[in-house]
């Protein structure tokens, strides 16, 4: 039998504790953030706030072990919140497309863009069920103790996710 | 076991997995790592990050600072909360005021008083002090000069990191305190993911002796993924807000008339902040939370009519560009018809300021009276004391300022030197208290200092008495040898494998490599009308031998819940080099005996029989139903065919199908088949939006309706938002779409029907979840919140279907199922038919047997995966939609399952077999006795969905290797 790797709940300093956890999965947590709301600033608000949350909810983490899918329900949970709030938001502009400045990818590549674009009109559900999946590379299930959906409902949201981005794309292109 | 992420990828997800790869992920900014570092120590959100600048709420803040170390301090005034947690420079010196007279140190030279610890969570009166010292409560009623031992309300937890933990106080003098606190069975308190997570039953406790005697009551009814606030204005006059979290349905107002004996839901707001307050018996304040951004909700609230209704104060200029830093500093303090409040606001362009806000009316209108620039830190501490006199305090360069004449002229900013200090709270024009850190021991602590010249000088307020920390209360439970277990797990056990080696799946259980167990919650409790499911538990803990899970509810506070100690082994999953035939084993469990099953609490432990939840073996498949491929036309201009992105055909009203394919940017093409062999294109929508219309179809004998959505790109209303959409034609070829409007922002439909008056829609609304929609014609839809229309809340509404009576809508409300019935779709009717823990309906097909529901627990069942809980089904068959019948727990329905239809000759479902993740099909010919189906391979695609005219069944795949349809006459023996 082997122990999981954390042991943080038998230790006396939690604060030490939650920092060793959440620590080296500080870039991952960004990341996550980054690409489901597609902006720097916006994604390091939504870590902080995650950060808090699971902070304040750590005494009740039972299990470190889970401290994975814990810590991403949280984020996530947090970003497709901040999407909403946006949402909700009467503007009179387009929403600010992701910080395609920001990434390192050819910046001047149209087709990223393109992507970028198709994905940045998803529902925030959405959104955040295709990057769990297409950048985390997570399993229906792993992304349903995320979401907090059952895996089903996981697997429909990709279906519809990915019909939705096959449109966008059309249409993206079909104006090229 | 099949992962899905192995299949092959169809040319959009490989297209998604290129991009994600090619866009590379930025590492996580310096800042960030900053403020990762010092979460625990108290960190507060950068500038960025404005909504939690300046926190008063009480929780999650609370939990948060009083959980991270011992600096933190909750100032309770009038039932309102402050929330300090930073850590940062201690020691204040002494810094004169200009034009006023030089502060004394609060740590003056040879002076050995110091300021008390205190400890996790401090709690200050309107007009006296309550605080929390050594793990006791204590009381000042001379603002802090002296203090006395109290006695709390003994069911509240102290220390915060308990679940139990108070959760609001409302002092309103030395002898009158109301507390609230979650009651038993409550989970999660405060956790924010939301009702379905979180339960919140609330304990409200009172005392009017000065904390001598105490009563309790609870306010009735689950309020999980809200925030409970206390605010009273007498003695006889109070309220109780339940102030909706993120994830929560929104917020509630009780109201008591007499001193908090008997309390009445008097009303609410879809979010009501948790800054809240009584001007009056009928005059109630709630600050809202800020938005990060161009401000869209109030920031503060109002009611004039004691809670009933709620209006936006109309704080001026908090628009545009300014932020809102998290919430009101303070609620307005008023004194006749003059008031002022306070608010942390900054624009894109400024630092954070303190804006102050008047009014000369009662607080019907208000002006801004002045602004304080602070830090870029946000970090402040503001005292309104009266609506003249206010004290700005910069927390983190401990400059302050004072105004005596509402803001006309300030006293020059100045180091106060309580650089740490993070609340002000002022009684009076001269007595006062700051929150600092202190750092007189060890460790950060946090203190109190006092004024008794409006802030001319400090001194540290000292509370006798013991001061050690509140031990840890992590583990309360101990095994039946008397020995206190220090380990928890979450997950649930099933002691049907009693003796067996399970075969689990890789996640982890309490810290180990275990794996899945389960356990049936309502048959471990037998007689309990609301089984615990939610909040079980479990302990694991290997004390040099067999690991050793014990499980339990909440703190065993569940009146005659047994608990249930197993011993098991476990064995983690081997490193396989080459996968052996059969596969790699995965981790494995056995249980090899039960220690003890009863109440722990009980002297005499209380054997319990432990039913088992058994995977059944599944009966063979049988060729019930005979499918053929179809062969989908392609339309001309784009390789998009029928079943394409659209949603997938849809079932029309007295038969024949209809699929809406997308051939455009802005067209799509209206497809129709007699019998889902042959389509024929009948028409076109175009439009903007014409990309949305996906289905299902309703027809009232005039007009068809199909359903589906709109928006998710520039020029909608709701920007990225997707919303909810209809359309609608007479003849299936000339569609028109229905207008933009409120009512379907963010909706997404599950189903519709036509009942005799109205078309009526099922489907969930953004923020407000389960909604039922009416429309007479199909173009103009009214939204009814299930929380508004129904009696309790709706938490799930799976179908609906079309009675001989009116229209039946099938779900579940919390964890038991639920049919609710209505002549008109405008009154609704809730039958509860199952048992308790049966579980609840996901689904509704009208067949041969008539309506045909299948009823799955999935609490009760095995988890076979996180959150993926595999459950014995019970088909239910219904000739009315009100008096349901069960038939037996069929082998072949153990599982999940993803939709139902009826069928000629039968019904036919989709879903999953018991562990197995790729899903199957099964039919009957009676709802009742199912099988599943040989010859139909649904190849572990993730989406396999059925539609049923009641002539012709379509089976519509979504597989990697693109849509396929196939066609079915029905059920065959």
């Amino acid at each position: 039998m082997t122990r999981a790797a954390d042991k943080s709940v038998q230790w006396p300093d939690r604060e030490e504790a939650f920092k060793v956890l959440i620590g080296p999965r500080l870039d991952r947590a960004y990341g996550l953030a980054w690409h489901v709301l597609g902006h720097a600033a916006d994604a390091e608000d939504a870590c902080q706030e995650a950060l808090l949350a699971a902070w304040s909810a750590w005494p009740r983490l039972r299990d470190p072990a889970r401290f994975d899918a814990w810590f991403d329900r949280i984020l996530v949970n947090t970003c497709i919140e901040h999407l909403r709030r946006q949402a909700r938001r009467p503007q009179t502009t387009l929403p600010e497309e992701p910080d395609l400045a920001d990434r390192d990818v050819l910046a001047g590549s149209i087709e990223l863009d393109v992507i970028s674009r198709a994905l940045g009109r998803l529902t925030p559900e959405h959104r955040a069920t295709v990057v769990l999946r297409f950048w985390a590379d997570l399993s229906s299930e792993a992304i349903a103790e995320r979401l907090g959906v059952p895996p089903g409902t996981v697997r429909s949201r990709l279906h519809y996710a990915l019909g939705a981005l096959r449109i966008e794309l059309e249409r993206e292109r079909s104006v090229r | 076991m099949t992962d899905e992420r192995d299949q092959v990828d169809d040319p959009i997800e490989s297209e998604l997995r290129s991009w994600f790869k090619a866009s590379r992920t930025p590492s996580a900014p310096p800042t960030l790592r900053a403020f990762s570092a010092h979460v625990g120590a108290g960190a507060r959100p950068t500038a960025s990050v404005r909504r939690f600048a300046i926190g008063w709420r009480q929780a999650p803040g609370n939990r948060f600072a009083a959980a991270a170390t011992a600096i933190s301090i909750v100032i309770l005034a009038g039932g309102l909360l402050l929330v300090a947690g930073q850590r940062g420079p201690a020691a204040p010196t002494a810094s004169p005021l200009t034009s006023q007279p030089a502060m004394a140190s609060p740590h003056p030279t040879g002076s050995p008083a110091i300021a008390t610890p205190i400890d996790d969570g401090g709690i200050f009166g309107a007009s006296g002090l309550w605080a929390v010292a050594g793990g006791q409560l204590h009381v000042s009623s001379d603002f802090g000069a002296t203090w006395v031992q109290r006695t709390l309300v003994p069911t509240v937890a102290l220390d915060a990191t308990s679940a139990d933990v108070l959760s609001s106080v409302f002092v309103l003098d030395a002898s009158h305190v109301w507390t609230a606190s979650p009651g038993s069975g409550s989970t999660v308190p405060y956790g924010g993911q939301g009702p379905g997570y979180d339960h919140l039953y609330v304990v409200i406790s009172r005392t009017t002796d000065g904390g001598a005697t105490w009563q309790s009551l609870t306010v009735p009814g689950d309020w999980g993924g809200t925030q409970p606030v206390l605010a009273f204005a007498d003695a006889q006059h109070g309220f109780l807000l339940l102030s909706g979290l993120r994830r929560g349905g929104g917020s509630v107002v009780f109201a008591t008339t007499d001193g908090g004996a008997t309390w009445q839901r008097v009303g609410g707001a879809d979010r009501l902040g948790s800054i809240f307050s009584a001007s009056d018996a009928a005059t109630l304040w709630a600050g809202n939370e800020g938005d990060a951004g161009p401000v869209a909700r109030p920031i503060l609230d109002v009611s004039r009519d004691g809670g009933r209704t709620w209006t936006d104060a109309r704080l001026p200029g908090l628009v545009g560009d300014i932020l809102v830093n998290g919430n009101p500093v303070a609620p307005p303090v008023f004194s006749g018809q003059d008031g002022a409040v306070a608010v942390v606001a900054a624009s894109t362009d400024t630092s954070p300021m303190v804006r102050f806000y008047r009014s000369s009316d009662g607080g019907r209108t208000w002006v801004l009276a002045a602004q304080v620039h602070i830090g870029e830190s946000g970090s402040t501490g503001v005292a309104v004391v009266d609506p003249l006199h206010y004290v700005v305090i910069d927390s983190h360069t401990g400059q302050i300022q004072a105004t005596n004449d509402g803001g006309a002229t300030w006293q020059p900013a100045t180091s106060s030197g309580l650089s740490a200090a993070m609340r002000l709270r002022f009684w009076d024009a001269r007595n006062g208290i700051a929150i600092v850190q202190t750092t007189n021991g060890p460790a950060p602590a946090a203190g109190v200092l006092r004024t008794t010249d409006g802030g001319q000088t400090w001194s540290p307020v000292v509370i006798a008495g013991p001061t050690s920390p509140t031990p840890s209360p992590d583990v309360t439970a101990r095994y039946p040898d008397g020995i206190p277990s220090t380990f928890l797990g979450q997950h649930v056990y099933r002691p049907g494998d009693l003796g067996k080696t399970v075969p689990t799946g890789p996640f982890p259980l309490g810290g180990w490599d275990a794996g899945p167990l389960a356990v049936s919650c309502p048959a471990i409790v037998p007689g309990a009308s609301k089984p615990p499911c939610p909040s079980f538990e479990a302990l694991a803990e290997t004390r040099g031998g067999p690991m050793v899970i014990g499980a339990r509810w909440g703190a065993f506070s569940v009146p005659g819940a047994p608990a249930l100690v197993l011993r098991v082994t476990a064995e983690p999953a081997p490193t396989c080099v080459s996968i052996p035939p059969g596969g790699c084993p995965g981790p494995s469990v056995t249980v090899q005996d039960v220690l003890w099953a009863g109440d722990p609490s009980a002297s005499t432990p209380s054997p319990t029989p432990i039913p088992a939840v058994q995977i059944p073996t599944q009966p063979p498949a049988q060729v019930t139903s005979t499918w053929t491929k179809v062969t989908l036309p392609t339309i001309v201009t784009q390789p998009i065919t029928v079943g394409g992105p659209g949603g997938g055909p849809s079932a029309l009203p007295g038969g024949g199908f209809i699929d809406f394919v997308p051939a455009a940017a802005d067209r799509t093409v209206v497809l129709t088949s007699p019998d889902g062999s042959a389509w024929t294109k009948i028409g076109e929508i175009t439009g903007k939006d014409a990309l949305g219309v996906s289905g299902p179809v309703a027809f009232n004998g005039h007009v068809y309706v199909a359903l589906g959505g709109e928006g998710g790109g520039p020029g909608t209303p709701y920007a990225m938002q997707s919303n909810g959409a209809a359309w609608v034609s007479s003849d299936l070829a000339h569609w028109a779409k229905a207008p933009a409007q409120a009512g379907l922002s963010g909706a997404i439909f599950r189903g519709i029907a036509a009942g005799s008056a109205d078309f009526v829609a099922i489907g969930d609304s953004e923020g407000g979840g389960p909604t039922v929609w009416t429309s007479g014609d199909g173009l103009h839809w009214q939204p009814f919140l299930a929380k508004s229309v129904f009696p309790v809340d709706l938490s799930e509404a799976t179908g609906i279907a079309a009675t001989p009576g009116g229209l039946v809508i099938v779900g579940r409300i919390g964890e038991e199922a639920a049919a609710l019935t209505s002549p008109d779709g405008r009154t609704w009717t809730v039958h509860s038919p199952l048992p308790p823990g049966s579980g609840f309906f996901h689904g509704i097909a009208k067949g041969p047997a008539g309506f045909v529901s299948l009823a799955g627990a999935p609490s009760a069942g095995i988890e076979v995966a996180p959150g993926d809980f595999r459950a014995p089904v019970t088909p239910w068959t219904s000739r009315d939609g009100v008096t349901w019948h069960a038939g037996p727990s069929s082998p072949a329905l153990f599982g999940t399952y993803a939709s139902i239809v009826g069928a000629p000759g039968g019904y036919l479902a989709v879903g999953t077999i018991g562990l197995d993740v790729s899903e199957h099909l099964w039919s009957s010919t009676d709802g009742t006795n199912w099988v599943p189906v040989a010859g139909v391979d649904l190849g572990g695609t993730s989406t396999a969905t059925l539609v049923s005219d009641a002539h012709h069944v379509l089976l519509f795949i979504g597989g990697p290797s693109g849509p396929e349809l196939l066609v079915s006459d029905g059920v065959h023996g």
